[in-house]
């Protein structure tokens, strides 16, 4: 069994809370890895589970992934009660301490920097979805009962321009909504859908202070309640603010 | 719609699916990344991460996703009308979206709400829609049609709710 070093965010080197998560290594405590002001919150991993056959093996079980996942993201949100917390990627494991000691001093400043933007602060997540083309086929009239292939054809294109028109106010109402929302946070991100479901129109990340979090929610239900009923606005958090510590801050990877 | 859960999605997911969902998207996507001495292979996750969001979209939400995806596109749209066609479709999108294969001809299940109901509908969402095309709005903080400020929500304590 090959022994690393799984990291899951950075913390200050001086916190006396970890937090309660028990994360991937129930029964161990976690362990803070200090490098100057700045430390990793850590447990010790087998390395053979996260490569090679061993990782081939695990990734064939869904519920593996699951089960990881969400011990990291616990190990981050409790830390997070505390003090400010960088989220680590998941599978952020080092060799070794001294590994990671080594990346913690050589990225100190712009570690230092990120852990800085987090203090007091937390991201949500926005989505606002709706169903167009639902919507389409709801607007354009069925046509009499006659089962023409014309007459289908027919109807299918008028609900395909409905869909296309609908499509194109709904994109900017999402903008305006994300604008708005926007105006109340610290900073803001637009995340590029890779969803495959259409009827996502935009998501959204906020970093707000924790002290807005009330205006933040306002301004999230009134843009609601401004908005029809055929729009969504999904909104999930508090986060630890993954989406605004996507820094890489290695070299190239093997 | 609702704002008074705040983690996960309402109602249509059950099982705190997709919670699990925005977990993946970000721990598997965003933070910070230390190339170099990760042993994990990133590829690796990738692929599995679109395997995991097959799994986790429940079938009602990934069966109405298929429809959409294939009605949106006019060329399928108009070719796509027997089942059998449907199901070759299927298959050959078997890879990016497996859970789609329950196509069904657009029509048949619809169930039609009345004119008048429509119009209405069209017509609040078009007031919707150009009252908010106006770029003052963003920053007035009070859309037109939006809350009364009397009628605050309370959002107090529900962050903490699903902890």
């Amino acid at each position: 069994v090959t022994r690393g070093v799984y990291a899951y965010g950075l913390v200050e080197a001086d916190r006396s809370d970890l937090g309660e998560a028990t994360g991937l290594a129930p029964g161990e405590p976690l362990r803070l890895v200090p490098a100057g002001p700045v430390a990793a919150l850590t447990h010790p991993v087998d390395i053979d589970e996260f490569e090679g056959a061993g990782l081939a093996h695990n990734l064939e079980d869904a519920s593996w992934l699951e089960l990881m996942v969400r011990a990291h993201e616990s190990v981050v949100e409790s830390a997070m009660a505390a003090g400010p917390v960088v989220p680590m990627r998941f599978g952020s494991i080092f060799s070794g301490e001294p590994a990671l000691v080594a990346m913690l001093t050589e990225h100190r400043r712009e570690l230092e920097r990120l852990l800085e933007l987090t203090r007091g602060r937390e991201e949500w997540g926005v989505k606002v979805s709706a169903d167009l083309n639902a919507l389409a086929r709801e607007l354009v009239p069925a046509r009499a009962e006659e089962s023409s292939g014309t007459n289908y054809l027919r109807q299918r294109q008028a609900e395909l321009r409905a869909a296309e028109q609908l499509a194109g106010l709904a994109r900017e109402r999402a903008a305006e909504l994300h604008i708005a929302l926007a105006a109340v946070s610290c900073d803001a991100l637009l995340q590029p859908s890779a969803s495959p479901d259409p009827s996502v129109l935009m998501k959204g990340a906020y970093l707000i202070a924790r002290a807005d979090r009330q205006a933040f929610l306002t301004r999230a239900e009134e843009l609601r309640r401004g908005s029809d009923e055929t729009f969504r606005l999904d909104l999930t958090g508090p986060w630890p603010a993954y989406s605004f510590t996507s820094v890489d801050v290695g070299g190239p990877r093997d | 719609m609702q704002l008074d859960r705040y983690r996960g999605s309402p109602a249509a997911n059950s099982g705190g699916t997709g919670d699990l969902a925005d977990i993946l998207e970000r721990v598997l996507d965003k933070g910070v990344v230390v190339a170099g001495d990760i042993v994990i292979n990133l590829l690796d996750i990738e692929l599995l991460t679109i395997k995991l969001r097959l799994l986790i979209a429940s079938a009602d939400t990934a069966r109405e996703m298929g429809i959409d995806w294939w009605e949106s596109d006019p060329f399928l749209s108009s070719k796509a009308r027997s089942r059998e066609e449907s199901q070759e479709l299927s298959g050959r999108n078997g890879s990016t979206n497996g859970a789609a294969g329950e196509l069904q001809t657009p029509a048949e299940s619809e169930s039609r709400v009345s004119l008048d109901e429509l119009a209405g509908r069209l017509e609040r969402i078009e007031s919707a829609l150009s009252a908010l095309a106006s770029p003052s709005e963003a920053q007035s903080g009070q859309p037109p049609g939006a809350a009364e400020p009397d009628d605050p929500p309370e959002p107090s304590g529900a962050g903490e709710e699903s902890r």
